[in-house]
């Protein structure tokens, strides 16, 4: 899937020129006058970044940045601005923008952003495609599986763990040979990286 | 003198204005006198048995002049104790012009028949050949009956009569020399004196006097006497110089008829090369210079007060009157004029009259209360015109600093937009900048058509006019600008300045929602000035809502059209008017932001009042603030200038 630039700025003109400058250096261009309407058209799962003006009437960029961070497919956003106000930056890099241009936008500076953002953009694909396989795999532990899953991670032993959970040290054993199975890993150091990958919260044993 | 000289008035028609209170009495007693009329008619047909009847006999023909000025003055005369007038009766011998035995004896049969049943308490023969007649027909004609003789030619022809019995005389001072010397006064250089007799012979002979007078006050005589009225002028317009010309007669015409004597005056002193004069008053104004003259009224109020006097007692001693009694000095204003006299020159106590007419003289009282009305009104107009001036000075100078205060408060107010110009520049730079690359691209990759091209361009250069426009819209808004009201489409007005203030609404997250009608409003302004007004008024309400959370960042811009005006009213949806500072809100330096100079407002509402119209703030119900300005609208559409930069 070929990956689209797309614009967002409230001046026709820009909008234009910028669309004419990346379709020529080969981009798939889609531009929209507002931040309203590319969060109405943006079709879904569609690799590519987005250039927004920060200084916009209606939805201004950093809004939009916002709204769209709410999606699971978002894509790197390159801002651009009048004059690179300091907490406006920092909002924006936060909300992960890759870039943040100021005018005048030196063209072959904004080709290089687009670049930085598609490869970004594939990199982040990658990751969530990666994410996306370990959540599906986790998925099939059972709500058991899971609670020995929490504790073995968190750094417990057997023993305490079939002490907290109440159950024998036997079972336990028998559920961390599924889990390492049915996660596809070999290791519990392999088991503790899936679960930093995934973001779950090991559970520590009580004091 | 008084009475003398109010008669010559009467009969030159001229009134002194110093005597005008005199001539109001005399209208107010003529008055009188008419309301007394019908009594006065019953007294006198009772009176006439007991009032004096005088029979006066006169010379001359009954036509002259100085005959009316007697007659007039005795029929005035009045018995001072009785009331009585006397009642008189006039003949006339016209003696000029009938000088034989048998006229006279016709003359006194007919008087004779005439009064046959009249008894006449007194005769007055006057002038020398009306006494002689009577010195000869008294006592045939009225037996007994007591005569008062009076001459003013000379006491001649007196003696004839003096040494009759029941007769007394009255003797005027015939007054040349008195006359002659007065001339010499105003004439310094004078040493001779022309004596027209006129044409006629009897003339001549009755004023042989004269001739002796005039030698005797020591000046050369010229005798004229011309047989025809041509050869007359001819004569007396060839006098000498340093002569004066002394008309003595002109009665008669060659053919011995009666001429009116003041056309002879009139005629012949228009013809003298010198100065005339005459011995009578009333001939004033008839040509003669005037002078020392004798006064023929004052000598009928003579005669007629001795007549009544003699008919009451004959015994009454005889009498000489002295020139000065009878005399008037009066002079002809126009004619001193003809002569070059100056009036300084002129004996103290003459009169002088014909005055060209002259408002200050006759009328000076009124013509200072028309000239003291007309001052104050110059001065009126003066002052309110000095006023205007000064109001207009005042306004030019206040327009002046209304326009340097403007240009001021505009010079702040870019300067805090000053990232807008950066910004606004900043897009169509940009656009130009990446249609350039683009093209740069294509070129490179050999994919740049022909079409496409042109489109390229087509675009940079509308992005270099936006730019253009952009810079100019900044830096009208930064040029010095003098107040100048042309119409102008004011919703194109309010599109500039909020073109201008975008970027920064946008950067304060504030939505400007425009709710102008598509048809241009038309009004009388200045262009930068009003562009000021709407960007001061915006600027405010986008200060107002730096608190206000986001969702409510809202300007809204109206355009309301009235009957006559345009309301303008611009509303946010801040904090609203703190109550303490809406009655200042429009006073200089008054201000609550931390960084403003006060003077916004101010601005706006003397740009405003320069505009003839008004401007209001006022809190909405729902929060926020509303500001109005009102302009006078131009419906029709004379001329609109281009109001778009």
């Amino acid at each position: 899937m070929t990956p689209t630039v797309y614009i967002v700025d409230d001046d026709e003109g820009i909008r234009k020129a910028t669309t004419r400058l990346l379709t020529a250096a080969g981009f798939m261009v889609c531009a929209y006058p507002s931040g309203d309407r590319l969060l109405a058209e943006l079709p879904s799962n569609t690799p590519g970044c987005i250039i927004l003006d920060v200084c916009m009437p209606g939805l201004n960029g950093l809004d939009l940045q916002v709204a769209l961070g709410d999606r699971e497919d978002r894509l790197p956003i390159i801002f651009l601005t009048g004059h690179a106000a300091v907490p406006d930056t920092v909002r924006a890099i936060r909300g992960g923008a890759v870039d943040f241009l100021t005018k005048p936008i030196d063209p072959a500076l904004l080709l290089e952003a687009v670049d930085r953002a598609l490869v970004q953009d594939a990199h982040d694909r990658t990751i969530r495609e990666h994410r996306k396989h370990l959540r599906e795999r986790y998925e099939k532990l059972t709500d058991r599986e899971r609670q020995v899953f929490e504790r073995l991670i968190g750094g417990q032993l057997n023993k305490q763990v079939a002490a907290d959970l109440q159950i024998t040290e036997r079972t336990i054993k028998l559920h961390r040979a599924r889990i390492l199975q049915k996660l596809n890993v070999d290791s519990m150091a392999s088991l503790a990286r899936f679960a930093v990958e995934l973001g779950i919260q090991p559970r520590r044993p009580a004091p | 003198m008084r009475r003398s000289i109010t008669a010559l008035s009467h009969q030159i028609g001229l009134v002194p204005t110093r005597w005008l209170p005199a001539r109001l009495l005399l209208a107010v007693g003529c008055l009188l006198l008419a309301c007394g009329a019908t009594a006065a008619t019953r007294d006198v047909e009772a009176s006439l048995a007991t009032s004096p009847q005088i029979l006066v006999v006169f010379s001359d023909d009954p036509s002259q002049s100085w005959i009316h000025e007697m007659t007039d003055a005795m029929n005035e005369v009045v018995d001072e104790h009785t009331g009585n007038a006397p009642a008189w009766y006039f003949e006339y011998l016209d003696a000029l012009r009938f000088q034989d035995q048998e006229h006279e004896r016709e003359f006194g049969a007919a008087i004779r028949d005439k009064y046959r049943d009249r008894r006449m308490d007194l005769i007055v023969p006057i002038a020398s050949n009306a006494i002689a007649f009577a010195a000869a027909a008294r006592e045939e004609l009225w037996p007994g009956v007591p005569v008062l003789a009076a001459e003013y030619g000379g006491a001649r022809t007196l003696a004839r009569i003096a040494s009759q019995p029941k007769t007394t005389t009255l003797a005027f001072e015939y007054g040349l020399p008195s006359v002659l010397a007065t001339m010499k006064q105003v004439f310094p250089d004078t040493t001779g004196v022309a004596v027209s007799y006129g044409v006629s012979a009897g003339e001549r002979r009755r004023e042989s006097g004269v001739a002796a007078d005039v030698r005797n006050a020591g000046f050369d005589l010229i005798e004229i006497a011309a047989p025809t009225l041509a050869a007359l002028l001819e004569r007396v317009g060839h006098l000498p110089e340093r002569t004066l010309l002394f008309l003595a007669g002109g009665q008669l015409d060659t053919n011995g008829a009666a001429l009116p004597t003041w056309r002879m005056c009139d005629t012949l002193s228009k013809a003298a090369n010198r100065p005339a004069m005459m011995l009578g008053s009333q001939f004033l104004g008839c040509g003669i210079v005037g002078g020392l003259m004798r006064d023929y009224a004052k000598i009928g109020t003579i005669i007629g007060e001795h007549a009544l006097a003699v008919a009451s007692r004959p015994s009454l001693a005889s009498e000489t009157i002295p020139f000065s009694a009878i005399a008037t000095l009066a002079f002809d204003a126009r004619q001193l004029a003809r002569w070059k006299v100056d009036e300084r020159r002129l004996p103290s106590g003459s009169v002088v009259a014909f005055r060209p007419p002259s408002l200050w003289r006759d009328y000076h009282r009124e013509a200072l209360i028309i000239a003291a009305a007309v001052a104050v009104q110059s001065a009126l107009i003066a002052g309110l015109l000095y006023e205007r001036r000064h109001r207009r000075q005042a306004e030019t100078e206040s327009r002046h600093s209304l326009a340097l205060a403007a240009h001021a408060d505009r010079r702040a107010a870019m300067a805090a937009l000053g990232g807008s110009i950066a910004h606004e520049l900043g897009q169509p730079l940009g656009a130009i900048l990446h249609n350039a690359s683009a093209a740069e691209l294509m070129l490179t990759s050999d994919r740049l058509s022909r079409d496409e091209l042109r489109e390229i361009l087509h675009d940079i250069r509308a992005d270099d006019d936006r730019a253009n426009q952009i810079v100019q819209r900044h830096r009208a808004m930064l040029q010095k600008h003098e107040l100048e009201r042309r119409p102008i489409d004011l919703h194109a007005v309010i599109r500039d300045g909020l073109a201008l203030l975008a970027h920064d609404a946008a950067q304060r997250n504030v939505h400007i929602e425009l709710r102008l009608p598509d048809t241009p409003c038309v009004v009388k302004g200045d262009r930068i000035l009003l562009q000021q007004v709407v960007v001061n008024l915006v600027s405010n309400a986008l200060d107002a809502m730096a608190q206000a959370p986001r969702t409510r960042r809202r300007v809204v811009i109206g355009s309301q059209s009235g009957a006559n005006t345009v309301t303008i009213s611009i509303r946010d949806y801040g904090s609203g008017l703190p109550p303490e500072v809406e009655p200042r809100l429009f006073e200089p330096y008054f201000t609550t932001k931390p960084d403003g100079t006060g003077i916004g407002l101010t601005i706006v509402r003397r740009i405003i009042d320069a505009h003839e119209g008004t401007v209001e703030a006022r809190n909405n119900s729902d929060g926020g603030a509303t500001f109005w300005f009102n302009l006078a609208y131009l419906p029709q559409h004379e001329g609109v200038a281009a109001s778009t930069t």
